[in-house]
């Protein structure tokens, strides 16, 4: 199948992991050689110390001589710690080669498994993707996200600039394969998912252990406006577009923001806005809107941006009982519901509602049963990632537009090609359609959620946090 | 005591120079950062027990004069 490359097997990834083994032996000569000064420093100290020396006088110089020895060898930075220290990091890199060399068998595999899957799929018309585990839209186990010392005492899986196995040029170009034909979805089997589920895990695995440390992640609030709240779902889905890095703009730090609706008669409401990925490298990145959180949310650790976006809340100081909306778009949604499925998070905030734009969200189950608005747009498989359909149930609707038969010729242009289909702004446009759309459901949802919208007394502050990850932590 | 104190100041020397030929391996730009600094470190180590090598040196070389 033309435009599949999996960077694996042979592709590069042998030459690095033997660099890497290569390195390791080197390190134990290294080792073995400050043994030997080790060794050197008790034999000769020995020797004075059992040596006649005839007068007071070198008996002070032999001391001396046994002193300085005994200093070769002592506590930490002299030769036996120097040797273990050494030793370690050839251990290390040791493990990580063969960690690496796991990946790498698991690429391959992956390499085959994608390709026949992606062949049938073009063969029948249709393409998709299944690759759930990618986007890690299966919450494992609850996470902790209240730590003392707030987030920058969280430790983060800290892999540096990857390139070695799955860059981001593999998986566009994987993604592009599937945009080359009709769009659909064609579950490929669960079998490729794990295969890339091991690829990423090993992979990060292998670099945590190559670097070690800790990461920081700092969440600074940047700039605050009072404005309208949202008049709707359009409104909701529009505003997280702008907390995308647009050109010219610092890639490096990512945004979320969060508004204050005041009403009339005094209460308040919330609506936290989360964007989606924004770097397709599990590298590790000062922005952590990446692969990085994805393979977190996989492992069922934490991800970067729940720690962000429950910091920016603290830092906003929302009430416990205020009503709160999570919106998000992409991997902001998956956030935004895996928030909601959250013992320790829904036990601080009352979230009332979520809202998703494109974000594989089936398998969550959110706590409590908020109000939950997922958009999904023709041609856009994100959302399917997840392989399973949306449940159909009272509190949560579900609203497909096919884009190809839209009246809007912006819509339709959106529609010939997963870029198009999935940015933020073509989901406004289907969220103005539920805006004005009639049905019983578009009503009810506005009227459950009329805390978060205009109501033409009402008042928005809304703020900006800036999001990056720091250098290692010292 | 004969001076063999050559012999220790060879085994860091040659240390030093193992520890050189891994950072002249072909890494890739985004391996090289990673692994460079684990290396640095390891020489770092390195060149502190080849200072204290050298005190122990110049003490037994008084202590062979002496004697």
């Amino acid at each position: 199948v033309s435009g599949i490359t999996v960077v694996g097997g042979a592709g590069g990834t042998y030459a690095r992991t033997e660099d890497l083994a290569q390195a390791s032996h080197i390190l134990a000569s290294a080792r073995d050689r400050v043994d030997g000064v080790a060794a050197w420093a008790r034999a000769t100290a020995s020797e004075v110390v059992g040596g006649s020396w005839g007068s007071g006088e070198v008996d002070d110089v032999a001391s001396h001589v046994v002193e300085a020895l005994d200093w070769v060898n002592a506590g930490q930075g002299g030769a036996r710690a120097t040797a273990r220290d050494i030793e370690e990091i050839s251990r290390g890199l040791a493990e990580t080669v063969s960690l690496l060399e796991g990946a790498e068998r698991a690429a391959g595999g992956l390499l085959d498994e994608m390709g026949d899957a992606l062949e049938g799929a073009a063969r029948r018309g249709k393409a998709g993707l299944e690759l759930a585990s990618w986007l890690g839209t299966v919450a494992t186990k609850p996470w902790s996200l209240f730590a003392p010392g707030g987030p920058s005492s969280v430790s983060l899986i800290p892999p540096p600039e990857l390139t070695a196995l799955i860059d981001a040029g593999s998986l566009e170009q994987a993604l592009g394969a599937a945009h080359s034909v009709t769009l659909g979805v064609v579950p490929l089997g669960i079998s490729a998912a794990d295969s890339l589920t091991r690829v990423l895990a090993l992979s990060a695995m292998g670099w945590a252990e190559l670097l070690g440390g800790q990461r920081t992640l700092t969440v600074e609030k940047s700039d605050a406006q009072i404005m309208s709240p949202p008049h709707g779902a359009e409104d909701l889905v529009e505003r997280i577009d702008p907390l995308y890095p647009s050109a010219g703009q610092n890639r490096d730090v990512a945004h979320v923001a969060i508004e204050r609706i005041e009403h009339g008669d005094g209460s308040r409401a919330w609506i936290v806005e989360i964007p989606g990925i924004q770097s397709f490298l599990p590298n590790g990145g000062p922005n952590p809107f990446d692969l990085t959180t994805v393979l977190q949310m996989m492992t069922g650790e934490t991800s970067d941006v729940m720690i962000a976006v429950t910091a920016a809340m603290e830092q906003a100081q929302i009430f416990p009982g205020e009503p709160v909306m999570l919106s998000g778009h992409s991997l902001g949604g998956i956030a935004a519901m895996a928030l909601a499925s959250n013992e320790a998070f829904c036990s601080h905030y009352s979230v009332e509602a979520v809202v998703t734009a494109g974000s594989p969200v089936a398998r969550f189950a959110p706590i409590g049963g908020p109000s939950v608005l997922s958009l999904e747009n023709s041609g856009d498989i994100v959302w399917a990632l997840d392989g399973a359909p949306n449940p159909d149930r009272a509190s949560w609707i579900t609203v497909h537009q096919d884009l190809r038969a839209s009246d809007l010729a912006a819509d339709r242009a959106a529609s010939t090609s997963i870029v198009g289909s999935h940015e933020p702004t073509t989901y406004a446009r289907t969220a103005g359609l539920f805006d004005a759309s009639s049905t019983s459901s578009a009503r009810a949802w506005r009227d459950q959620n009329a805390a978060f919208l205009a109501d033409g007394t009402s008042t928005s502050t809304r703020t900006t946090y800036d999001i990056t990850r720091g250098a290692d932590a010292p | 005591v004969t001076s063999a104190a050559s012999d220790p100041s060879l085994a860091v020397a040659a240390a030093l120079a193992t520890l050189r030929c891994a950072d002249d391996l072909p890494w890739s730009s985004d391996l090289a950062a990673a692994f460079l600094t684990r290396l640095d470190e390891a020489e770092r180590l390195v060149v502190g027990v080849g200072s204290r090598v050298a005190c122990a040196e110049a003490a037994i070389t008084r202590l062979v004069a002496a004697s």
